[in-house]
Parts: structure tokens; sequence; C-alpha cells
């Protein structure tokens, strides 16, 4: 969706017109990136979340975040990494909030659900394996958390990560490898 | 080597994604079987959970994902009006909110004046003895103060009242009255009256004669 400003020749934006004016730049800069990093956002969430719809209401709310809060950004090539970052807190805060209150159903269900254990063989052993993979990547710290997602999405290098991140080449490999070797002992 | 030290080193191999082997560690798995099969569980499972890790982050996101966030930023525009317009209510409540609790907090300790003093001490004349508020020389410290911090004209026609009551003139002039009656038993001396009537005068020294002290008599029952 393309906007027009309309302006008379030789007569300058002033006063709301520029402010107007200023904010359909705004717009149509974020609709640049809205096709871009949209999906970034909702594979980030998704990494967290582990729930397609929970990921996709989450990468709305933080694009519309940054939607709010575009005009702010002082350098708009960081816009990758600033979503990045305002998807990873609120999907963590989604997570985090999900799973206290899965504890509370959990506490509460707990004597009804006795009767009714899954055995062994309802188990299929890929499930069994992904839900450890799901647990102890739960339990990895965050820092550490969010590079090992940004590494195993397609496309992206670790030197992309790098700048996404802000950090040096050597913090990412060094996080990287600290989370897989996380994952590695909980799951062996 | 021992076998730990090259298991250490396989896993450090395969977390760092390296393919090949280092010609010692490739020649130890070619003479301990036992090592070569921890390498082969821990590559498969390393591939297990870097496949598992893929799986979760490339999920095609939903069609509706991009035309839901433009719907919200459409409806943006609007929920910013109305939140800047609330908080500039809000704004406004809190000022006048502070304002309120300011002025009633005034109103609770009433207007800040100078101390009352008098300036009406008026002498009675039968007894030559001026009379004087109990709370004069308190209230001339205070003046004192007021003056000094500058918050006073000395104008006497701006000096505060102190209002006396007719029946403390009157009690008091009785009390100067029965002293004066008996010149032996306490004499009361004045000091010369100012000559600005509007400051109090204040009695100097009140003697009491001689008094006799007696020792009780007993009793018959003591």
């Amino acid at each position: 969706m393309r906007e027009l400003v309309l302006i008379q020749p030789g007569r300058t934006l002033v006063g709301a017109d520029a402010g107007e004016a200023e904010k359909a730049r705004a717009h149509r800069e974020f609709e640049e990136r809205l096709a871009e990093c949209g999906p970034l956002a909702f594979r980030v969430a998704q990494g967290v979340l582990r729930n397609a719809a929970d990921a996709e209401e989450v990468a709305q709310d933080a694009l519309l975040r940054a939607y709010r809060n575009f005009a702010r950004l002082r350098e708009p090539a960081k816009f990758r990494g600033w979503l990045v970052r305002i998807t990873f807190r609120i999907a963590l805060d989604r997570w985090r909030s999900a799973r206290r209150r899965e504890k509370r159903e959990t506490e509460w269900l707990q004597p009804e659900q006795r009767g009714a254990a899954p055995t062994a063989e309802d188990m299929a052993a890929s499930r069994e394996f992904q839900a450890r993979l799901e647990r102890a990547m739960d339990e990895l710290p965050e820092k550490f958390r969010l590079v090992l997602l940004l590494a195993a999405i397609k496309g992206y290098t670790l030197d992309e990560i790098a700048g996404m991140l802000a950090i040096p080449m050597g913090t990412v490999k060094s996080r990287l490898f600290f989370a897989r070797k996380k994952l590695l002992e909980k799951l062996r | 080597m021992r076998c730990e030290r090259y298991r250490e080193k396989l896993i450090e191999m395969l977390l760092e994604s390296k393919t090949a082997l280092g010609d010692e560690l490739a020649a130890h798995l070619r003479k301990c079987s036992g090592c070569d099969e921890f390498y082969e569980a821990q590559k498969r499972l390393v591939g297990a959970m870097d496949a598992g890790v893929r799986v979760m982050m490339n999920q095609e996101p939903p069609a509706s994902l991009l035309a839901g966030a433009r719907g919200r930023m459409a409806a943006e525009p609007a929920e910013s009006r109305w939140l800047g317009r609330s908080l500039v209510a809000a704004v406004v409540a809190c000022v006048l909110f502070i304002w309120a609790v300011t002025m009633s907090q005034r109103n609770v300790r009433g207007p800040v004046s100078p101390p009352q003093l008098s300036a009406e001490v008026k002498f009675e004349p039968r007894s030559q003895l001026a009379t004087r508020p109990p709370a004069a020389s308190r209230n001339r410290r205070v003046l004192k103060q007021v003056k000094a911090a500058g918050n006073m004209p000395d104008s006497a026609d701006t000096f505060p009242k102190v209002i006396v009551l007719p029946e403390e003139r009157e009690a008091f002039a009785r009390f100067v009255e029965q002293v004066s009656a008996d010149p032996q038993g306490a004499i009361a001396l004045t000091r010369a009256a100012p000559p600005r009537q509007d400051l109090p005068v204040e009695i100097a020294v009140l003697r009491i004669a001689p008094l006799k002290v007696r020792l009780l008599e007993r009793t018959a029952e003591e």
C-alpha cells in the first residue's frame, strides 16, 4: 500500500502537513520491512512457544510494538535485531505465564489423571525425544537460547546473527557451542 | 591419551560441527571399538538434536500473519489518539488532585500569619500596676523572631492584638490590690512604662516577706 503526498510547486510542508508526511514515510519504510521480518518474528516466537497460534499472536504483537516505536529507531539498519529482541522478550513472557498456568492446572488435574496414565507404547519414540529436546531448550539461559534458535533458522549465517544481536562473532560461536553442549548433556 | 580424553575431543568436534576427524582421532577410533561406538551414538544424537531444533525453527508462518499485523497497524492511529487523549486527561486529573490536596492542607493549617501580640495592654490606674497577658513573654520572643525574619512591618498599627478578657483583667487587679494592701507581706515592683505603649511591661520582681517556718505540733493521737 503506497501513499502519495501531493505538494503544490514552490510550497514546502509545514506544521501538520509535515507531520503527516513524516508518518506516511515511516509507514512506508515499516511496510517494506514487514514482509521480510514478519516470518522471522514468527519463527523466533515459534522457537520459544512451539505453538503456531501463540507464535502468530506474539509475532503480531511484536510487529505492532515495533511499528509504534519505529520513528524512534535511530538506525533503521538495526531493525531486524531490534524486532528479534522484542519478539523474543514477548514470547518469553508468554511462555512463562503459560508455564505457570500449566503448572497450576496440572496440580489441579493430577488426581484425575492418575488412573489414565499413558503407557510406554502410546508414546512414539520421536515424540518423546522431541519433548525432551523442548524441555532441555526451555532450561537454557536466555541469551544462549536466542542464539541457538536464530542459528537454526534457514538462511541466517553466524555472521548475520552477530550483526543482528550486535555482539562479536566469537561470542555468537561460544554461545552456540555452550547451548548445544547443554542440550546434548540433557539429552544423553 | 586415554579414551575419556578422546571422547571429550570427539564431542567438542561434533558440537563445533566439524566434519573431518583429525589423524590422531581417526587412528584411535580404528583401534578402539568402544570409542567408535560412542562416537557414532553421539553423532546420531547431535544430528537428531539439530534436526529437532531446525524443524522447530523453520515452520512456515501462517498466511494470516502479515494480514493480521497490517490490520492491527491500521487500527493503531485511532488507538493512539485515544491513548493520547486519555494520557492528557490523566495528567490534568493528577494536577487538579495535587492542587486540591495542597489547598485543603493550607486551610487546615490556616494562613501563615505573625503571632498575635498585645497592642492594647492597659494599666489599671487604681493599682498603678500594669496587666500583662500570661503568654506575653512568649509572644514577645516570637515577635522578635518574626521581625528578624522580616515578615512583619514595624508599624504599631499593623500589630496583631491579644485579647485580654475583662474577667482576666479584673482577677489580676484583685490580686495586685491584695498584694499592695499588705506591704509587709509582699511588695510588687514595676518598671517604668516604656515610651511606646504597644509593648507590654512586665513585673520585674515579686518579693515575699520573710516567712516564718514552724514545726507542726504533734496531735494527741500520734
